[in-house]
């Protein structure tokens, strides 16, 4: 039995070792309960126990954790959130290591434990009063398989564009995984079953262009990506001819559709293989390090669906240039706040998310915690990925959050350039920077 | 969690059902402490077979066998990890600390070898 995904399950207990299994139990059987399955559950617990036992070490007993189990449809989180302490965050780092000689080594072994057995952790602090742990386990899915004697639609002109069911997804989805490398689609799309679930949580949304038999002749897939902005991937196109026809149709279609919704724009990482001109506009470029792309510039595409009212940034001043050019020249209203350290005191050690896409040996770096070796810090963090051949070093700061303005001095320091803006991707604007080889 | 003791020889095994988290690791501590400090014992055999999950907590515990059966010259030895198992120890980087065998009995022989 699956219960509703909007049920999320909560416990409140104290800080203390003695409630371990009471916590243990929850994650365990709540996960369950709301349909994960062994392997979810399993790391969900792993994640859950280190972080609980670590912070019981530090927390006065009387202090209260409160607990949240949740299932997302296509994943399942488990979340933390105790009054403002300080936690040490430093294990979280992808960079690092256990010595088993070194016994403060050892105490940091089960949150470099807990951010590694699941996908995606985030550290989050909520107003002056506390902070959250969430931890994501992504449901687990089987690739797209190759499906014999499976044809694309061959009659352009019978093509109709219509919102996909589960049955049409899945043949899109086949299809593209069939007709197109990985590095022209994200990875959810290698996932029939994960694009299914993702319409059905209304996480995303599918338009296919369909023949009179039922044979899909191509397809887009839109995801929500924050309140105020929804990002699109392609149109893929599976006919031979007319394919410029069929690229506009199924682009006319998905404008109408995130029209409707409360996005004020459209944000296409994924374009198809040629851009009808007058859809979109390029927001920037980041450079393909790969030897097989030879430095290729990737751009970003944007179109405004509503009136931009306007919102208010941080940044720090030595990349307020680059964005008031930036805005200026994509006619965005913004109130650009300096925001730089003023000799307030930081953590010691600050903490980075990261996120691999190996099709594009690209790695996405995001500010967890900010802390007093954030440029040390860096400089661990692409020693680790220069030396797995992660050529594409992205990092992205949210300018809505005042605080990861602190990284970017250190990036700047680090060889890392600002490239480009994305407007609403997260709670403000997301501001990418790529780090460049050749100035380093 | 279920411990299960055997003494072969020189060797003392540890068979592990269930789920290994920080509840259960000082109950088993305690028998890691008692088996490897036993005279003339040179290898301390963990089976892993029924052992659905292990935290940073048990893996603990591992290390301190270890480390005692290293301070007399001995080994400690695991088997039959199970795929999530196997996982924590490679994400800990402890794969190498120990030798790993597929089954008991070829740990075993290589515990008599």
């Amino acid at each position: 039995m699956t219960l509703s995904k909007s049920l999320p399950i909560e416990l409140t207990v104290t800080g203390q070792h003695e409630f371990l299994p009471v916590v243990l139990c929850v994650v365990e059987n709540g996960t369950r309960a709301l349909g994960g399955g062994e392997r979810e559950i399993l790391r969900l617990l792993l994640a859950a126990e280190e972080i609980f036992t670590h912070l019981c070490g530090i927390l006065s007993p009387q202090t209260p954790v409160r607990l949240r189990c949740a299932s997302g449809m296509t994943h399942f989180s488990v979340e933390m959130e105790i009054p403002k302490a300080d936690v040490d965050l430093r294990a979280f780092n992808i960079t690092a290591t256990v010595t088993p000689e070194n016994e403060a080594s050892l105490e940091e072994m089960g949150l470099m434990i807990a951010a590694r057995s699941v996908d995606n952790l985030e550290v989050e602090r909520r107003g002056e009063a506390g902070m959250a742990f969430r931890i994501v386990k992504e449901k687990t899915y089987p690739p797209a398989e190759p499906v014999e004697g499976l044809k694309e639609a061959t009659r352009t002109k019978d093509l109709e564009i219509r919102e996909a069911g589960p049955e049409a997804v899945k043949l899109f989805i086949y299809l593209l995984n069939r007709n197109y490398p990985p590095e022209r689609f994200p990875d959810e799309l290698r996932y029939p079953g994960k694009v299914v679930d993702m319409v059905r949580a209304e996480l995303a949304g599918t338009l296919v262009a369909l023949d009179k038999t039922g044979a899909v002749g191509g397809g887009v897939v839109w995801q929500v990506l924050s309140p105020r902005m929804v990002t699109c991937m392609g149109p893929y196109v599976f006919v031979k001819e007319d394919r410029a026809d069929v690229t506009r149709r199924l682009l006319d279609g998905v404008i109408g559709q995130v029209a409707r919704t409360s996005a004020l724009g459209l944000i296409n990482r994924y374009p198809p293989d040629e851009m009808p001109p007058g859809y979109f506009e390029i927001l920037g470029t980041v450079r393909d390090y790969r030897e097989e792309a030879g430095g290729r510039e990737e751009s970003y595409y944007y179109r405004l669906l509503d009136e931009d009212l306007g919102s208010r940034v941080w940044a720090d001043r030595s990349v307020i240039p680059f964005l008031e050019k930036t805005y200026d020249r994509l006619v965005l209203p913004r109130e650009i706040i300096p925001f730089h350290n003023e000799g307030e005191q930081l953590p010691r050690h600050s903490v980075l998310s990261a996120r691999y896409e190996h099709p594009k040996r690209r790695v996405t770096l995001r500010p967890l915690w900010p802390g007093e070796d954030m440029e040390k810090n860096l400089a661990r963090h692409v020693a680790v990925f220069e030396k797995e051949k992660m050529v594409n070093i992205l990092f992205h700061i949210d300018l809505g959050i005042s605080d990861e303005a602190l990284w970017i001095p250190h990036l700047l320091a680090q060889h890392f350039i600002p490239r480009l803006v994305l407007p609403y991707a997260g709670r403000g604007d997301i501001l990418i920077l790529q780090y460049d080889p050749a100035t380093a | 969690m279920e411990i299960s003791l055997e003494k072969k020889g020189t060797c003392g095994i540890i068979r592990l059902a269930g789920k290994l988290t920080a509840v259960e690791a000082p109950e088993l501590e305690q028998e890691v402490r008692q088996l490897a400090g036993k005279d003339g014992l040179t290898c301390l055999l963990i089976d892993l077979k029924d052992l659905e999950y292990i935290s940073s907590a048990g893996l603990r515990v591992f290390l301190l066998g270890a480390k005692m059966m290293d301070a007399k010259g001995g080994r400690v030895l695991l088997c039959a990890l199970r795929e999530n198992v196997r996982e924590v120890f490679d994400i800990s980087g402890f794969t190498d600390l120990f030798g790993i065998y597929g089954a008991e009995e070829e740990a075993l022989a290589s515990c008599e070898s």
